[in-house]
């Protein structure tokens, strides 16, 4: 009986496991003191409840020892969501998206006292990115990218070499992936992160090969931050502005989901060259996106129409052209994007309306996804419902088939969704980037 | 009217006919001294022209037309159709059925009546009592079918806030076992409340925003949609929001069924989003609009015939493509310009 309970318990808990070994490394700390002792007790009585079980039922040993680890971890994770106090929602997650991970909240004050008491866990400019995230302060593929990047930036000029290892790049190697995986535990790590991680290894693989000193290697390091920054993103948002202008006509009716970096500066862009277009934006009201580009456009000078995305039948019809960012292009031509593109594309496509992507090439993926439920990330909602009578579900990203897609503008040119896979491949050669030079000692 | 009211259209069309009923009981009611059955009518046609709220209100009309219809049938049933030259003293007429109003809603007893009051006991006023009788009792017709639509386990896709579906879900839920997923309107707060009415039955329910309709869409059996007017083409006229589930339902080959009353039949046709349709105050949906960021809401979304599976009527099970015979039935053609 115990045994069935201890199967199917630890497929629960799983996303809360590998949430308790990264987190806050000092929380746990603290509360397995407290828990270790009542834990003791607590084993005691299970070893107990197992030795009477393997008389009965003949059991193995090996199976036993994982069940008794399994239950000293259900101990330790009832014990810390009693005192974490996190949402309850985290136990009630339905069947069918229980592989989905959940983010638990964390307030700025836990953080900043843990920091105090352990200087291993991450960089002041990490934690505060991280909160960023989680309030929505800091959401957009981009903007979360360079955010990141400049974050970087900064703890590689607070970096110091621990004594043992003379070799800068060996040593920061692993300090990127301790963060990297740290930060997996606020906000999932979207694409354009994911390359420009690749990129600094290939960046520190270089270095690793040259013989410069701490200090010139920090530097070039961060030189090559800021190349990819200037290349990827701001020399690309550029030129996909140029290949945009192209497509778009004076005059053309043009709706727009949520907020794109790049389709908020092509508009202002545009507008500045003097033509006109009529813009519908579409709303969001649950990240504000919408309202935030509508704002942005008005500080400009532009006025745009506002809608929402039940209403958007009306005006389908009258509308020449749907434009839409994204937070990544995946190998088999689908888009990732914000919730609520999937059914704006369904629709486009219904009523014969061309459906533009804009995405720069570095957030171009080799992976490849169906269904918008395999993988996703669930947001939490500011209400939560108190009676509990029903679960609230509530996505962060949609998947576009690849049918949907009309075009997509990149800096490379105007593809379509299924030579995603192509251009991949040419970068890979060339490092992401470009050549990326190799560093010589004089240089500053 | 309000599409922000969490009140079934039943409402207004209940309440139309208590005010057809009081406005013939009442002494003010302008009748001509000998009244005919079409007087009658075209009386019932004014009083609809005046408690009707706009061009856009179905519902009042639909329930004029159906109590004209049935005034019809009774009275070719009873060959009363033309009757003139009665005495008419209307002050008895006002009397009697104030007392026979006050007595009991069912049957229309034969107490003391001068010869003219026969037309309106015999035919109005049980008209007007059948019609009520249909509008009360049109969940439980429904109802019926509740059971043989669905399997075990299914998962079921409803879209804000509509008691026919709440009433077809909740003796569903005696026989079969299954979940439900509500959408959420952005705005308005109709979604929370059904799913916490439905939730209150223990039901299995979960609530998303409108914008997770694509990827809730792929999990998805069956989509079960109440509605706010039935056009005589089949299509509907329903809440914002609802075409666009229509053809995601249509793309990932999810049947939609349709649940109304008949009161909801309206013989009009539509051919495109705007032709039953008024934008909203964009104060409603967007606090912070102003000139330069108008903000964009309708009332209606039109849904053609094609991306609808079933209609499940008080009067029986009609496809999108046979419903029309149902108006002929319902309705007379003659009552059309209502």
């Amino acid at each position: 009986m115990s045994e069935q309970q201890n199967q199917q318990n630890p497929k629960k808990w799983q996303p809360k496991e590998k949430f308790d070994k990264k987190a806050n490394k000092e929380k746990q700390k603290q509360e397995q003191e407290k828990a270790e002792i009542e834990k003791k007790q607590e084993s005691n009585k299970e070893s107990n409840k197992q030795e009477s079980n393997k008389a009965v039922q003949k059991q193995n040993s090996k199976v036993e020892q994982q069940q008794q680890t399994n239950q000293q971890q259900q101990a330790v994770n009832n014990k810390q969501i009693v005192q974490i106090d996190g949402p309850m929602e985290q136990n009630k997650r339905k069947d069918f998206l229980s592989h989905l991970p959940i983010f638990q909240d964390y307030s700025s004050e836990s953080i900043k006292s843990v920091k105090q008491i352990d200087p291993q866990t991450l960089h002041h400019s990490f934690i505060e990115l991280c909160i960023q995230y989680q309030n929505g302060q800091c959401i957009g593929s981009t903007h979360r990218c360079v955010e990141f990047l400049n974050a970087l930036k900064q703890f590689i000029k607070d970096y110091k070499l621990p004594r043992q290892s003379n070799y800068f790049a060996i040593a920061f190697l692993d300090e990127l992936k301790k963060i990297f995986n740290l930060m997996k535990n606020f906000r999932t790590v979207n694409e354009g992160m994911s390359t420009s991680y690749l990129f600094i290894n290939e960046c520190l693989m270089i270095l690793r090969d040259t013989k410069l000193d701490e200090n010139e290697s920090k530097i070039w390091l961060c030189n090559q931050i800021d190349q990819f920054i200037q290349s990827k993103i701001i020399a690309a948002s550029e030129l996909i502005i140029k290949n945009a202008t192209q497509l778009i006509q004076e005059g053309t009716t043009i709706l727009v989901y949520a907020r794109s970096y790049l389709i908020e500066n092509f508009i202002i862009n545009y507008f500045k060259q003097g033509k006109q277009l009529t813009i519908f934006v579409v709303d969001n009201p649950q990240f504000g996106e919408g309202s935030q580009l509508v704002n942005r456009l008005q500080q400009q000078g532009i006025s745009c129409y506002q809608i929402l995305l039940s209403h958007v039948s009306y005006i389908l019809s009258k509308v020449d052209k749907i434009l839409v960012g994204a937070s990544s292009m995946l190998c088999n031509g689908a888009l990732i994007s914000r919730v609520g593109t999937a059914l704006l594309a369904c629709l486009a496509s219904t009523h014969k309306i061309p459906f533009l992507v804009f995405c720069e090439s570095y957030k171009f993926s080799e992976k490849s996804q169906i269904d918008s439920l395999s993988w996703n990330e669930i947001a939490q909602l500011q209400q939560e419902n108190e009676k509990q009578q029903y679960t609230s579900l509530s996505l962060r990203y949609d998947i576009t088939q690849s049918n949907y897609i009309n075009m997509i503008v990149t800096e490379v040119g105007l593809i379509p969704a299924t030579s995603v896979k192509a251009v991949i491949g040419e970068f890979k050669k060339y490092n992401y980037v470009d050549a990326i030079e190799i560093p010589r000692k004089y240089q500053q | 009217m309000n599409s922000q009211i969490a009140q079934p259209r039943l409402y207004s069309s209940k309440e139309s006919i208590l005010a057809l009923k009081a406005h013939l009981s009442a002494k003010q009611a302008k009748l001509p001294r000998n009244s005919t059955i079409e007087d009658y009518i075209i009386y019932i046609k004014k009083l609809s022209n005046r408690l009707k709220q706009g061009p856009l209100d179905f519902w009042i009309p639909n329930v004029f037309r159906r109590v004209i219809q049935v005034i019809r049938l009774m009275s070719s049933e009873q060959g009363l159709l033309q009757i003139k030259n009665k005495e008419n003293n209307f002050k008895d007429l006002a009397h009697t059925i104030q007392r026979q109003s006050s007595r009991s809603k069912t049957t229309v007893e034969t107490g003391t009546e001068t010869g003219s009051n026969e037309i309106q006991q015999n035919i109005i006023l049980p008209a007007i009592e059948q019609v009520l009788e249909e509008l009360e009792s049109h969940s439980d017709d429904i109802n019926t079918f509740a059971s043989t639509h669905f399997f075990t386990n299914e998962v079921l896709l409803v879209y804000e806030y509509s008691t026919t579906v709440l009433n077809f879900l909740l003796s569903a839920k005696k026989t079969r076992n299954f979940e439900i997923i509500v959408l959420e309107s952005e705005t308005e707060t109709l979604g929370k409340q059904f799913a916490t009415d439905l939730g209150k039955h223990q039901l299995n329910v979960t609530l998303t925003p409108f914008t997770n309709a694509y990827a809730i869409m792929q999990r998805v059996n069956k989509t079960l949609l109440g509605v706010d007017a039935i056009l005589k083409n089949g299509g509907l006229l329903m809440h914002p929001g609802t075409y666009a589930i229509c053809v995601l339902a249509k793309q990932f080959a999810v049947p939609v069924i349709v649940l109304s009353g008949a009161h909801k039949l309206t013989p009009k046709y539509a051919f495109d989003q705007t032709t039953f349709n008024e934008l909203v105050s964009p104060l409603k949906i967007n606090s912070n609009s102003s000139v330069d960021q108008m903000s964009i809401g309708i009332t209606f979304d039109y849904v053609p015939p094609e991306y609808i599976s079933l209609y499940i009527t008080n009067q029986g099970q009609y496809t999108p493509q046979s419903i029309y015979q149902l108006f002929s039935d319902f309705y007379d053609v003659k009552d059309e310009d209502i």
